[in-house]
C-alpha cells in the first residue's frame, strides 16, 4: 500500500466519529487491495495473459518486427549450427571420475581381481504433451576397470594406477531441442573373473532408482538407506551391480560437489530382465543422521569410491560447475528490472516520469493522500506502465473495483481513488460450474465432459479512439465499459417440472413440451369417470374419443371429418369389441348437430365401420354380446310387463347390431353394459 | 452421554446467513456404511453432511421454496423423501444423484406440505399440509419401482434425454376430515396413522372402513381409533414424536410440558399419560426425540434450550 501520508480532513467532527470513519474507510479499500494483490502474486507465478500484448501497453514492447521484412527460412539452419560451434569452442571443461575401487565383503575370495565399470549418462527430460511418457535417453560415456575390495594405501586420492573417466560437460548442457529435467550418471559393475559372462550388461531402463551419495566433507545431507540386497540372492561371479547419481536436482542446481564419494550399489539379476524384487517402499526408510552409524551401514553393501572433481584438463583449477538453466527468483521478477527500449511513438511510450499523487476517497471525502511517486508504477500490482496514459488505462481495466479520476497536476497528474459502486463481481464464466455436482467437479480435469457451448471472443480488433488523457477526466464511462464477449447461451436453464439445472448433454432435446402429458389423460379419464348420470358405454366411449384428439391435438372445426377417419382407423375394432357401436353412431349424429360434419361423413364412417362388422372374428364376437344382452333384458322385460303398464322409456343404452342384412335394431328397454364381461 | 449430561460433537454453519435449518434426518452411506446428515430449511436447498470427514458433500436444489421436512426410506438408505412449502414432494436419490419422483399436481396438496412419514415396510408415504389434507401415496406401483431401479443405473453423460422422474398426480387416497386446521405433523403407527393439527389432539385414525384393508383412491371413509387429548398447544409447527419400536409417543405444548403417553397397550382407551415438567422450561417445544432404546427423550424449545428427560425404571 503506498505509504499514507496525512489526513487532509479538516473538518471539527469529534475525534472518536473521525476515527470510526476512518476504520470504516480502511476496511472498504481494504478487501479489493487484498484482491488485487493475491491475483499480483498468481499472475507472477501463473500470468494468464502478457501485459506487454495489450495496445495500451506499448511501452512494454521491445520487440519490433524490423527484422521480419529481410527474413529468410534459410537462415535458421546456419543460426543453430554458429550456437553449437559457440558451445563447442568453449575450453573444454570436464567431470573427472577417479575410480579408487568396489567394495564388496561377500567377495571375500576375490580381492585383487578387477571388475569393470561403465559409465552411462541418462537424460531425462520432460514430458511434452502428447507424448505418453518421459522421454529417457542414455548414453556410455565409457567403460574402466576397478579393482576389487583394494585394500587402504592403495591409491587413494590422486588418478595414481586406478582408473579415470572424464566426462566434457557439453554432455551435460546440450538439450537438443528437449526440455530437459535433469542427467542422471548411472554406473554398472561387472564382476570380469570369470571370462564367460564379462559379456556386457543388458542396457535397461531402471524404473527405480536409488543411489546415495555421500560427501564426506558434507554429512549434512540426510540418507536414505537401503537394503540393496535380496534375501537370496548373493554377489558372486557374473552378476552386475549399478548405482544412480542424480547431477541435477529440481532447481538446477548441481548436486556434485567434488569430493570423495561411497556410491551404494544394487545387485542387478544377471541377465534376466527382471527389476526389483521388491518394492522401494519396503526397503527404504529414513533414518537420521545422529543415529546412524556409517560403519554399520556400509559393511554389507557392495559400494563403489570414487573421487570427483570439475576440473579442465592438465588443470588443477576448479572451474564453475554448469548450470541446467538460469534461476529466476521471484524477487527478480517482481522487481521488473528488464530494461526496455524506449519506443518513439504512441502516447503509451515511456514518458520522462512525472509526479504521480494518489488521493483516496471516500464518502465524497477525501480521507488519504499518499507520497508522491516519481513513476509509473501501479500501487497494487507493481506493474510498470513506463506512461501515464497506460497506467490510468491499466488502473481503469485491471482494477474494477475501484473508480479513478484524473486531475491534471502542475507537476504531473493527481488520481482520485474511490470505491466502484457498480462493480459486479458475479462469476463470469459458464453457470454450469456453479451448480454441478459434486462441488467443483466441473473445474476437474479427469477426462472429457460435455459442456454447454459458448463463444468465447479471443482476440478483438475494435476501432479505438486515439489514446488521450481526457477520458479519465470525468467519473462515468459510457463508451469503455467492459464488455462481456461471450455470445450464445451463457445462461443456466432449467426444467420446467423439477426445476433441476438442464445438462449440457441435454440441450439437444427439448423435453418440457406440455404435450399430451400422462397427468391430463389420467385427470380426464378420472374426471368422466364421476358422471353419474350417464352409463358407462357413454363413459367409454367419452373416454377413447378424448384421448385420440389430445393426443392428435385437433384445434380447428375443419379437422373434424380427418379426426374421425382417424380414430375409426385405429379404434373401429375395439369399438365393436366393446359393443359401442350405438354410441359411436349417437356421437356422430351430435357432431353434425353440432355442424361440425356434414351428413356425407356420417354416411362414410358408418359405413367404414359396417364394413369393419364383416370380420368374421368380429362377428362372432358380436353376435355372443347381442345373445347374452337379449337374455338379460328379456328376463327383465317379462318382469317388468307383470308389474306395471307403462312402458318405461328407454334410457341411452347400447346395443350389438347383427349383419348388415338384418334389418332393425332391437331396443332393450334397460341399459345393461354390454362390455363388462 | 452416560452420566445425563449433553455433549455437543458437531456443528456445522451454512455459508448463506440467510438460512434456517428446519428439519434433519440420519441416514449412513451405502458404500462406507459411515453415517451422513442430511439437513434442510427455508431455502430450499438439501445438504449432506458426511460426519466422519466433518464436510458437505453433496447438495440437492429444484425446490421452489422452503423445505419443511425431510424423511429417509427405511429400507433403502439412498432414498430421500423432502416436503417443502412448494406444495409438492420429492424423492431423491441421494447416492446417483438423482430426482425420482416429484407428488404433486393436479391432485396432489394445495398448500405447503408440513410434514411426512414412510411406513416400516417402505410402502407407503403419508404427507400432510395446510390443505388440511392428508394423504397417501403408494411406493410400490410397477412405475415407482421400476424408476427407483432405474435410478441407480442411470448415467446421465451417455443419456440423449434427462432421467424420466415420475410426476405422481395423484395420491392413492386422500382425506381432508380428521383436522380442521392446518396438519403439522403426521406419523405411521403400524397399518394407523398418528396425526395433530393445532387443535390440542392427536388423532390415530385409519383410511376407509375399519375392516378394509385396501386403499381405495375416492374413498371417502375414514375411521379414527382414538384421540390423544392435551392442553395448551394451538400453535402450529410443533412436532410429536414416537420411539423406534412405536411404543411411547411424545409431544410439547406451547408452555414447555411434555406429554408422554404409552402406547404399549392392547386397549387404546387404557393409554396412560404422563407430563414432563420443568419450572425453567417455559417456552413452547417444538420436537421431541427418543434414543433407540427408548430410555432418553430429548425436547427442544424455542429459547434455544435442549432439554434431556430419562427414563427411570419402575420400583
Amino acid at each position: 500500500m503506498p505509504q499514507k501520508k496525512k489526513d487532509c480532513l479538516g473538518v471539527d467532527k469529534p475525534v472518536s466519529e473521525v476515527q470510526a470513519d476512518h476504520e470504516l474507510f480502511l476496511q472498504a479499500f481494504e478487501k479489493p487491495t487484498q484482491i488485487y494483490r493475491y491475483l499480483r502474486s498468481r499472475n507472477v507465478l501463473s500470468p494468464i495473459f502478457l501485459q506487454r500484448t495489450l495496445y495500451y501497453m506499448r511501452g512494454r514492447m521491445s520487440r519490433s518486427h524490423k527484422n521480419r521484412m529481410s527474413f529468410k527460412l534459410d537462415c535458421l539452419l546456419d543460426k543453430v549450427t554458429q550456437k553449437s560451434e559457440r558451445q563447442n569452442e568453449r575450453p573444454a571443461s570436464y567431470l573427472n571420475i577417479a575410480f579408487t575401487g568396489f567394495h564388496d565383503d561377500k567377495l571375500e575370495g576375490v580381492c585383487g581381481d578387477v571388475a569393470r565399470v561403465e559409465t552411462f549418462i541418462v537424460k531425462m527430460c520432460h514430458k511434452k504433451r502428447k507424448e505418453s511418457s518421459a522421454p529417457l535417453m542414455q548414453v556410455s560415456v565409457g567403460t574402466q576397470d576397478v579393482n576389487i575390495n583394494p585394500s587402504e594405501g592403495e591409491g587413494g586420492g590422486g588418478c595414481g594406477r586406478n582408473a579415470c573417466l572424464s566426462i566434457p560437460t557439453h554432455n551435460f548442457t546440450s538439450s537438443n531441442g528437449h526440455q530437459v529435467k535433469s542427467y542422471v550418471l548411472v554406473f554398472r559393475v561387472s564382476l570380469v573373473h570369470d571370462q564367460e559372462n564379462a559379456g556386457e550388461p543388458v542396457v535397461k531402463r531402471r524404473r527405480v532408482g536409488r543411489s546415495a551419495s555421500q560427501d564426506s566433507q558434507d554429512s549434512n545431507i540426510p540418507l536414505i538407506s537401503t537394503n540393496a540386497i535380496n534375501g537370496d540372492s548373493h554377489g558372486g561371479v557374473g552378476s552386475t551391480y549399478a548405482g544412480e547419481l542424480v547431477m541435477f536436482d529440481r532447481h538446477g542446481r548441481c548436486l556434485l560437489t567434488p569430493g570423495q564419494y561411497e556410491l551404494m550399489l544394487e545387485l542387478q539379476a544377471g541377465e534376466t530382465t527382471q527389476l526389483c524384487k521388491s518394492s522401494p517402499k519396503k526397503n527404504a526408510s529414513w533414518e537420521s543422521i545422529d543415529t546412524l552409524k556409517f560403519d554399520g551401514i556400509f559393511n554389507n553393501i557392495p559400494v563403489l569410491k570414487f573421487t570427483l572433481n570439475w576440473n579442465s584438463e592438465n588443470s588443477t583449477s576448479v572451474i564453475e560447475r554448469p548450470r541446467l538453466r538460469p534461476l529466476k527468483p521471484l524477487d527478480v521478477v517482481l522487481a521488473n528490472s528488464a530494461s526496455t527500449k524506449p519506443k518513439p511513438q504512441g502516447v503509451a511510450s515511456p514518458e520522462a516520469p512525472q509526479l504521480v499523487l494518489y488521493q483516496f476517497v471516500y464518502n465524497n471525502n477525501s480521507r488519504q493522500q499518499t507520497e508522491a511517486r516519481r513513476d509509473f508504477h501501479c500501487p497494487w500490482c507493481s506493474l510498470n506502465c513506463m506512461a501515464l496514459y497506460s497506467l490510468l488505462k491499466h488502473l481503469k481495466l485491471c482494477h474494477a473495483r475501484f473508480t479513478f479520476t484524473y486531475v491534471p497536476h502542475p507537476k504531473g497528474a493527481r488520481i482520485d481513488v474511490a470505491l466502484n459502486e457498480c462493480y459486479d463481481g458475479s462469476y463470469a464464466g459458464n453457470p454450469q460450474d456453479l451448480v454441478a455436482m459434486p462441488a467443483g467437479f466441473a473445474f476437474s480435469r479427469s477426462g472429457p465432459t460435455r459442456r454447454t457451448p459458448t463463444t468465447s471472443v479471443l482476440v478483438c480488433r475494435p476501432k479505438r479512439p486515439k489514446p488521450s488523457l481526457s477520458e479519465f477526466l470525468e467519473q462515468d464511462d459510457d463508451f469503455d465499459l467492459p464488455r462481456s464477449y461471450i455470445l450464445g447461451h451463457n445462461r443456466l436453464y432449467h426444467h420446467t417440472m423439477t426445476c433441476l439445472p438442464i445438462q449440457p448433454h441435454e440441450l439437444d432435446e427439448d423435453s418440457e413440451g406440455e404435450h399430451d402429458s400422462e397427468w391430463v389423460r389420467q385427470k380426464t379419464q378420472m374426471m368422466i369417470d364421476e358422471f353419474s348420470d350417464v352409463n358407462e358405454g357413454e363413459k367409454e366411449l367419452m373416454k377413447m374419443w378424448n384421448l385420440h384428439v389430445m393426443k392428435y391435438n385437433f384445434v380447428g372445426d375443419s379437422q373434424i371429418p380427418l379426426a374421425c377417419s382417424m380414430f375409426l382407423e385405429s379404434h373401429g375394432t375395439e369399438l365393436l369389441r366393446k359393443s359401442l357401436y350405438r354410441n359411436f353412431v349417437l356421437h356422430m349424429v351430435s357432431l353434425h348437430d353440432f355442424g361440425l360434419i356434414g351428413t356425407g361423413v356420417v354416411y362414410k364412417c358408418i359405413l367404414h365401420l359396417q364394413n369393419k362388422m364383416q370380420d368374421p372374428s368380429v362377428q362372432k364376437q358380436l353376435a355372443a354380446s347381442w345373445e347374452e344382452q337379449r337374455r338379460s333384458s328379456k328376463k327383465l322385460f317379462s318382469s317388468y310387463n307383470g308389474s306395471s303398464s307403462s312402458f318405461v322409456s328407454p334410457v341411452k343404452q347400447e346395443s350389438t347390431c347383427s349383419s348388415a342384412t338384418s334389418n332393425g335394431l332391437t331396443e332393450e328397454s334397460k341399459s345393461s353394459p354390454t362390455k363388462s364381461k | 452421554m452416560d452420566d445425563g449430561s449433553i455433549k455437543i460433537l458437531q456443528c456445522y454453519s451454512d455459508p448463506d446467513p440467510e438460512e434456517n435449518f428446519y428439519t434433519v434426518a440420519w441416514s449412513y452411506d451405502t458404500e462406507t456404511g459411515r453415517p451422513i446428515l442430511a439437513a434442510a430449511g427455508s431455502r430450499g436447498v438439501i445438504r449432506i453432511f458426511s460426519l466422519a470427514t466433518m464436510q458437505c458433500v453433496k447438495h440437492f436444489i429444484g425446490h421452489g421454496n422452503a423445505i419443511n421436512e425431510l424423511k429417509f426410506h427405511p429400507r433403502d438408505p439412498n432414498l430421500l423423501l423432502s416436503v417443502s412449502k412448494d406444495h409438492a414432494l420429492r424423492m431423491w436419490n441421494i447416492r446417483t444423484d438423482i430426482l425420482v419422483a416429484t407428488f404433486g399436481g393436479v391432485e396432489a396438496h394445495r398448500d405447503e406440505v408440513l410434514s411426512t412419514d414412510i411406513d416400516v415396510e417402505g410402502t407407503c408415504i403419508v404427507s400432510c399440509g395446510m390443505d388440511h389434507s392428508l394423504k397417501i401415496w403408494k411406493l410400490t406401483t410397477d412405475i415407482m419401482l421400476s424408476t427407483i431401479n432405474q435410478s441407480y443405473t442411470f448415467n446421465p453423460s451417455r443419456a440423449v434425454r434427462p432421467f424420466p422422474t415420475v410426476q405422481q398426480n395423484f395420491p392413492d387416497f386422500s382425506t381432508r376430515d380428521i383436522h380442521r386446521n392446518y396438519v403439522d405433523c403426521v406419523r405411521w403407527l403400524g397399518r394407523f396413522i398418528l396425526s395433530k393439527s393445532c387443535e390440542n389432539t392427536i388423532v390415530c385414525w385409519k383410511p376407509g372402513l375399519l375392516n378394509q384393508t385396501e386403499l381405495k383412491h375416492n374413498d371417502t371413509n375414514v375411521t379414527i381409533i382414538h384421540k390423544f387429548d392435551y392442553k395448551e398447544c394451538e400453535i402450529w409447527f410443533m412436532r410429536f414424536s414416537l420411539d423406534y419400536w412405536q411404543k411411547v409417543l411424545a409431544v410439547g405444548n406451547q408452555q414447555g410440558r411434555t406429554y408422554v403417553w404409552d402406547l404399549d397397550i392392547s386397549d387404546p382407551a387404557q393409554a396412560r399419560c404422563s407430563t414432563l415438567t420443568h419450572p425453567k422450561c417455559v417456552a413452547p417445544i417444538r420436537q421431541t426425540a427418543f434414543s433407540r432404546k427408548g430410555n432418553i427423550l430429548i425436547t427442544v424449545c424455542d429459547d434455544a434450550t435442549i432439554w434431556r428427560w430419562d427414563r427411570v425404571a419402575q420400583q
